[in-house]
């Protein structure tokens, strides 16, 4: 396994962490269950977009080191 | 967004987040990182948008608005059996969907009231789980409750405009309009969310 493989599994896993927080915040209604969306859920699900950013801008893929 | 697309959206996106990581080979290619970009980038951050809409919409709900344990009293005081309570008439007799009791009264509707109102909210779910709380009777408002919040709803009506109570001298009515003359002066509406008076108080039954 690449390293660019593991980043993206690894940031799959921390995107999934963060919907399925996201979900169970919005099955009560009560205000430790926005605390849990906005503190936790969201922190969750941006960390994991930025480290598939990263992943994906930090690695060329087959076809740019083709036309390289 | 409606509640149900919201939900499919998420438990769909979580799906899709999980296979990507069993397949987490198609980062090799362009078209397999386009893929992974919608599923672990595009559609995560339209779910928390989603959230967050649906949140802020819970957020207007009496039912999160009781969910402090210091505001316990100030919904019992909505069920007091007795007309002289101004929150409880206006709960009981449906003047306010009850759904909403707390929001109705206590946003602002002028330009950028939501916003404020939603920013006071957040002051009051981080002192609820990260400050000091205050005991129900230490519980105070911000500002005093302004005029243009009942008028919202009671301007122009026939009963507002003609009862003798708000014409016991000859510009009252205009300086209620004007916000000179607060609604809840002494011995006006001044008898609200009286959390003291819970002890050995009657209350309306059939409130849910």
């Amino acid at each position: 396994m690449t390293g660019v493989e593991k980043r993206v599994r690894r940031a799959g896993v921390i995107v999934a962490t963060g919907l399925i927080i996201e979900l169970l915040s919005l099955i009560p209604i009560h205000a430790l269950a926005f605390i849990a969306f906005a503190a936790v859920g969201i922190p969750v699900i941006a960390a994991g977009v930025i480290l598939f950013l990263l992943a994906v801008v930090s690695e060329p893929t087959a076809g740019d080191e083709a036309v390289r | 967004m409606p509640r149900p697309i919201i939900i499919t959206l998420i438990v769909l996106s979580a799906v899709l987040a999980l296979i990507a990581v069993f397949r987490s080979g198609i980062a090799h290619s362009r078209e397999g990182r386009i893929l992974a970009f919608v599923v672990l980038a595009v559609l995560p951050v339209l779910c928390a948008w989603g959230g967050f809409e649906e949140h802020m919409d819970r957020a207007t709900s009496t039912q999160f608005c009781l969910s402090c344990h210091v505001m316990h009293d100030f919904g019992e005081t909505l069920k007091y059996d007795d007309r002289s309570y101004i929150p409880a008439v206006h709960y009981q007799s449906n003047l306010v969907p009850r759904e909403h009791a707390c929001y109705t009264c206590h946003s602002d509707y002028a330009m950028f009231g939501e916003i404020r109102t939603k920013i006071h909210g957040l002051r009051h779910v981080y002192v609820q789980y990260f400050g000091t709380i205050p005991k129900p009777a230490d519980v105070k408002l911000y500002s005093p409750f302004p005029n243009a919040t009942c008028l919202h709803c009671h301007l122009g009506s026939r009963k507002f405009e003609e009862v003798n109570g708000h014409h016991k001298t000859a510009d009252m009515l205009n300086e209620v309009k004007s916000g000179k003359l607060s609604c809840m002066s002494s011995r006006c509406h001044d008898t609200v969310h009286e959390v003291a008076d819970l002890k050995g108080a009657a209350f309306w039954k059939g409130a849910k």
